[in-house]
Parts: structure tokens; C-alpha cells; sequence
């Protein structure tokens, strides 16, 4: 801004600004118009999404170190088998349901069947229960079939990797559960639970990638089911 | 324009049962070949691009059409999709020392 347009006084400076306004900024109809909502959205769906492309990049952070350390050693186990694959396709096709049974919450609440919606999310934090409980029975085969000694970098990053991605599915699971419980008790709006699903489908994005990076790109399938 | 009004302004859309079963099922459908891709034995770098891929059409199916990405405003999605994938992207400058990495213990020089 020059000295001679700084020195206008504001009253002065408005209406010129408004004349000058419509020739360079973007219409009304225009996509990319600013206004006081640019982008049209709710505000607790704008917060989850900023969440969301955040915590992608700390996701993204792991994978590419695991990656990093699977890619430079030519020597890494392939610990898995086509046991370990068949529970980790399972626990793949429970997240992908709970994540199709969240679809059809978010569309009921926002035909304002609020019984409905409330069952599917709790359909849906079953799912994630489930997929809790199949992991943690993993977990513990993994756990007691463990060398003594450091522990291997293969399973390091495994229990990092997967960890991180149950925590999430952990609080997923109480979040689903209060919002649909609040939702039923007429405390929570439709958007709510849009935003709970959000974070649900994000979960199993997330594990879209764990899955194979870090399940597939250690398998023998030749081994079998076996231990 | 009130709260009240910036609600009824966000765009709305018909939920569309179908499309979101065909989904469901595509998302199925690319798990299994993945798991199929385990039994082909593939060098590591192929094989991870291959997942990579198959990965990045399943997360742009979730977002696109579970998470209603597809149905706001493109101003919302070109503000927010371009840089988280241009920063995760970025990570991938670490690539090539992995492979530097992989070359010396393939060819049984001491790493450095």
C-alpha cells in the first residue's frame, strides 16, 4: 500500500475499496468467493478435517520410517504368514463394514431418523470393538512368540505402526459411543454424528495403508498357516 | 449471513445407497487383490508402489465418496487435499538413501 492510499481516512478509503471491490474479487456464485463462509462448511466438520489432514502426516511419518528401514535392508524377516494374513484381511473387512454401517448412520440422521442413525453407530463401534479384540488377540500371539532379547526392527515398527492405528480405533470406539448415546438422547445434532464418522472413516483410510505396507510387505506366503 | 443461514447454505446431496455399496464392494474387491499380490513373489520396490497405488485409489474412494469429499465445495477440497499430499509426499525424499542402504548390503560393503 502506498503512503498517498494509506493516508486516505478509513471512511474515505471504504467506499472506494467497495467501488473498486466487484471488478477484481470473485463473484457470488463463484467458487473460490470468500465472504464469511469461503468454504461452505460446518465448523465442527472444518475442525475434523483439519485434524484429519494433520494426523494423516503423523501416519505418514511412521509409514515412511518403516518403509525407509523395510526398503534398505534386503535381509528383512517376512514374519508373516498366510495365517497372519488371513486375521489381518479379516480385521480389514471389519473396519471396511463398520466403516459402510457409519455410511448409513450419517445418512439417517440427516433423514432425521434418530433411532436408526443412533443403532448404526453403534453397529459401527461394535465393529471397531471387534477389530480391537481380534488385534489384541494378535498382539498377544506376537507378544509370547518374541525372541528374548532387544526387540527385532521388524517388530518394532509392527507395534509402532499398529499401536498407533489402535489407539485411534480405541478412541473411535468410546467417541462413536457417546455421540450416538447423546444423539439418542436428543443432546447431539445430525452434524455430530457426520463428524464422529468422519474420524471413523478416516481410521480405516488409515488402515488401508497399515495393512499392506506393513502385513504384506513382510509375508512368506509359503509358509502357510502355521506359527 | 447468520449461523443459522450459513447451515442451510452448505450444499446438501442425496445419499445414494448404490454408489455407496459399489464402493463398499470396490474397496473389497482391491483388498483381495492385495492379499493376491503376496503370493506373487515381487521385489520389494515394485511390490510397495503396487500397494502404494492400489492403497491411494482405496483412500480416494473413502474420502471421495464415505466422507462426502466429493460433494463440497471445490474451494474446500483445493485448500485442503493439495498440501497434506504434497507434505507426505515430501517424505519421500528419504527413499533414495534407503536404496543407497539396500545397494551396500546387497553388494557387501560396509555401510558407512
Amino acid at each position: 500500500m502506498s503512503e498517498a492510499t494509506a493516508a486516505v481516512a478509513p471512511a474515505e478509503a471504504a467506499p472506494a475499496a467497495a467501488a473498486h471491490g466487484p471488478a477484481h474479487a470473485p463473484a457470488k456464485d463463484d467458487p473460490w468467493y470468500g465472504g464469511r463462509h469461503p468454504f461452505a462448511i460446518d465448523s465442527k466438520k472444518f475442525g475434523m478435517w483439519l485434524f484429519i489432514a494433520s494426523d494423516s502426516i503423523t501416519f505418514a511419518a511412521i509409514l515412511f520410517a518403516y518403509t525407509y528401514v523395510r526398503l534398505s535392508d534386503p535381509d528383512w524377516p517376512l514374519v508373516f504368514n498366510a495365517g497372519s494374513v488371513a486375521l489381518s484381511t479379516l480385521m480389514t473387512f471389519v473396519l471396511l463394514t463398520s466403516s459402510l454401517t457409519m455410511v448409513l448412520g450419517v445418512a439417517a440422521a440427516n433423514a432425521g431418523k434418530r433411532k436408526q442413525a443412533a443403532l448404526w453407530t453403534f453397529a459401527t463401534a461394535l465393529g471397531g470393538l471387534a477389530f480391537i479384540v481380534i488385534h489384541a488377540w494378535e498382539w498377544s500371539h506376537v507378544i509370547h512368540g518374541l525372541p528374548e532379547g532387544p526387540l527385532p526392527l521388524m517388530w518394532c515398527a509392527f507395534f509402532t505402526a499398529t499401536g498407533m492405528h489402535m489407539l485411534h480405533v480405541t478412541v473411535g470406539f468410546f467417541y462413536l459411543t457417546i455421540v450416538g448415546l447423546a444423539y439418542l438422547g436428543g443432546k447431539f445434532k445430525p452434524i455430530d454424528i457426520e463428524v464422529a464418522g468422519l474420524y471413523w472413516h478416516f481410521v480405516d483410510l488409515v488402515w488401508m495403508f497399515v495393512f499392506p505396507m506393513i502385513y504384506l510387505m513382510s509375508t512368506d506366503m509359503t509358509k502357510g498357516f502355521g506359527h | 449471513m447468520s449461523d443459522h443461514a450459513a447451515e442451510h447454505h452448505e450444499e446438501h446431496h442425496e445419499f445414494n445407497l448404490k454408489e455407496n455399496l459399489a464402493v463398499w464392494f470396490g474397496l473389497v474387491a482391491l483388498t483381495l487383490v492385495e492379499v493376491y499380490l503376496a503370493y506373487v513373489h515381487l521385489p520389494p520396490a515394485t511390490m510397495l508402489i503396487t500397494l502404494l497405488g492400489l492403497s491411494a485409489i482405496k483412500a480416494a474412494g473413502i474420502m471421495g465418496v464415505f466422507m462426502h469429499l466429493k460433494f463440497e465445495r471445490v474451494s474446500f477440497v483445493l485448500t485442503l487435499v493439495p498440501l497434506t499430499i504434497v507434505t507426505i509426499a515430501l517424505l519421500a525424499i528419504m527413499f533414495p538413501d534407503a536404496l543407497r542402504l539396500y545397494m551396500f548390503h546387497w553388494i557387501g560393503s560396509p555401510t558407512p
